[in-house]
């Protein structure tokens, strides 16, 4: 514990407690901060504008989370029905993806969601449509984008919960009467609901504070709280205000993170010698 | 004794390897049967075949006169006792009881009674609210027994009920599950491995071996009557004498002949439980069987004392002397001597 605590302590807890004071000072004239107290950041940052960009922010990493664990559950439900010996190759492909850059794989949606892309161009071809879709640089490109990049998490979180249920409930629910449906809403799910948790924050933290596929996804048009941030730091050279962001946006993340941790350990302790 | 379950010729393998090889048997009303043998002998298969978790390649499965053997483990009108138990980790005792009394669609009050009742005759009724997970071993197989029991099966079938209990608490629970049985008049069907706790619980027994029925009986005649080595060797202790058979007994080489009720020739198998086997210092003068060794080893039970006897053809016997007797002295030259009725022969 000694030696992680202060790895913890000079990779985390001082970089944030930077971020923390830079949020009281001043900007400075090129980037920077001129020593000079003052609260002006925080009141700045209660501007509706910003609390407009947080809030569309969280409604598009919602989604993107939504729409992960409903793609990653029946993935991660098929593979632990899956005979044992396929079951790790079939991990193996879940997680392939990440064996490329993730710039590349994102890159890689522009070329299927263009106006001339793959997807276009096939549903052009088969006759569906006249017209290209707009299916780039919009929230829905940004969507598609976090879901790919973070749906192979989610699939493993719940694997991990699923494959540690005890199969003999399962069985124990159907000879008691209950159809397979029921078994799953009453039995499978519950027993899973903290891998179902560690995933969804897990997109939600990641989507809400990611900058780069909003800005190659959704074209530069659709600001995300990551872009903003990115900006105060890089192109407004506003970091005591790129501070302040960060800092409710690490909160937000706290609090999320704290309640599934929370919840995880409740629902350990229930399953624990049973 | 109207079967209440009847097995045709179950044949079920996995690959090329068979785990029940056309096996027949017939369960009779109230009756308390076990299903005995070692572990692979494809006993909880068979079980898991009558319950629906496992589709035989062939036979019947024919329950109260109906033919299940294509029916879903929920259309059976029998209920399985997981050896883990199975409980619901996320659900309080209460739920876990009434939970197959919700999928009948029955109406709230009468689930209520049932579960406050079936909890109370489980001596659970101070537990309806505790998790799985804080509850004693002994405690969580009482759940899991009353959860079953709720349903009102025609048939109850126990895998490997009592395995995971302490000796003192399994040896209880015999008698309590023995209890149960025969005040709720419902067909127990157990999986054990635990040849004793098959011969205290059940009205009859089927060894199983290989995935084949090795015999069926009583306890009393599996345990005085064996068909088989394997039997006689399973269920209690035994002694095994090997030679060949005649018509008086068991000629065996260096000990001559020993006498027994035989219908076999060629080479067999004299067997006798260690009980019936008498440590004396000279050749008895009445015509009982007598071999005689020398004392290698002598085990105190307490209530009993079991001795050790290398013959003189090499071969160990072990008599069974009761407490307060004298232990003899390791060394000493002994003779076994048992009368011909207590002989088995048996094929080798």
């Amino acid at each position: 514990m000694g030696p992680g605590l202060g790895w913890l302590a000079l990779l985390m807890v001082v970089p944030c407690g930077l971020i923390f004071t830079y949020a009281f000072f001043e900007r400075g004239l090129y980037g920077g901060i001129d020593y000079i107290w003052t609260f002006e950041n925080f009141t700045r940052a209660a501007d509706p504008l910003y609390l407009g960009i947080f809030l569309r922010s969280a409604r598009i990493a919602l989604t993107a989370t939504a729409i992960a664990i409903l793609i990653a559950y029946p993935a991660a439900y098929a593979i632990t029905r899956a005979p044992k010996h396929w079951q790790t190759a079939l991990l193996i492909l879940v997680i392939l993806p990440f064996w490329s850059n993730y710039l590349i794989r994102t890159y890689a949606w522009i070329v299927m969601l263009n106006r001339e892309g793959l997807i276009n161009g096939a549903l052009e071809g088969a006759g569906v449509i006249d017209e290209p879709l707009p299916l780039l640089y919009n929230s829905f490109a940004v969507v598609v984008g976090l879901v790919y990049n973070y749906t192979p998490f989610v699939v493993l979180a719940i694997y991990s919960s699923l494959s540690r249920i005890n199969r003999e409930t399962i069985e124990a629910s159907e000879d008691l009467g209950a159809s397979t449906f029921t078994t799953f809403r009453r039995v499978i799910l519950p027993q899973t609901v903290s891998g179902v948790a560690a995933g969804g924050v897990f997109v939600f933290v990641l989507s809400i504070g990611n900058f780069i596929t909003p800005d190659l996804l959704g074209g530069g048009r659709l600001q995300m709280v990551g872009n903003l941030i990115y900006d105060q730091f890089l192109s407004a050279r506003d970091w005591p205000f790129g501070a302040v962001l960060s800092m409710f946006l690490i909160a937000i993340m706290m609090v999320l993170l704290f309640t599934q941790a929370v919840l995880a350990g409740r629902a350990s302790g229930e399953r624990t010698n049973s | 004794m109207t079967p209440v379950v009847q097995m045709r010729n179950i044949v079920k393998r996995y690959g090329s390897v068979t785990a029940i090889d056309n096996v027949s048997l017939d369960v009779g009303d109230n009756e308390f049967f076990a299903l005995l043998g070692p572990s692979g002998c494809g006993k909880t298969t068979l079980l898991r075949t009558l319950a629906g978790f496992e589709a035989p390649q062939g036979g019947q499965v024919i329950v109260g006169g109906q033919d299940v053997t294509r029916l879903r483990p929920a259309k059976r009108p029998l209920n399985l006792m997981f050896q883990s138990y199975a409980l619901f980790p996320h659900m309080s005792v209460a739920r876990n009881v009434a939970y197959g009394l919700e999928m009948e669609r029955l109406p709230k009050p009468e689930i209520d009674s049932r579960v406050a009742e079936v909890l109370e005759a489980a001596q659970l009724g101070g537990f309806a609210n505790r998790r799985p997970d804080q509850l004693s071993g002994g405690q969580r197989q009482r759940v899991a027994l009353a959860r079953a029991l709720v349903k009102r099966p025609r048939v109850l079938l126990l895998d490997e009920p009592l395995s995971a209990l302490d000796k003192k608490l399994r040896q209880d629970m015999q008698l309590e599950l023995k209890r149960l049985q025969a005040e709720m008049g419902i067909t127990f069907l157990i999986v054990t491995h635990d040849q004793e706790e098959a011969l205290v619980m059940a009205d009859r027994i089927a060894v199983l071996k290989d995935g084949k029925l090795a015999q069926v009986g009583s306890p009393g005649e599996l345990y005085e009557h064996p068909a088989s080595r394997f039997v006689a060797g399973f269920i209690g202790e035994m002694n095994f004498v090997e030679g060949t058979a005649t018509a008086q007994g068991v000629e065996v080489p260096g000990l001559g002949l020993l006498r027994g009720a035989s219908t076999l020739t060629g080479p067999a198998v004299l067997a006798v439980r260690p009980e019936r086997v008498d440590l004396l210092t000279a050749t008895p003068g009445d015509g009982r069987n007598a071999v005689t060794g020398t004392v290698e080893q002598v085990a105190y039970h307490g209530a009993d004392m079991g001795v050790h006897v290398r013959l003189t053809n090499g071969a160990v016997m072990r008599a069974l002397l009761r407490a307060g007797q004298d232990a003899p002295a390791i060394g000493a030259p002994a003779t076994c001597a048992w009368a011909a009725e207590h002989s088995r022969i048996l094929p080798e």
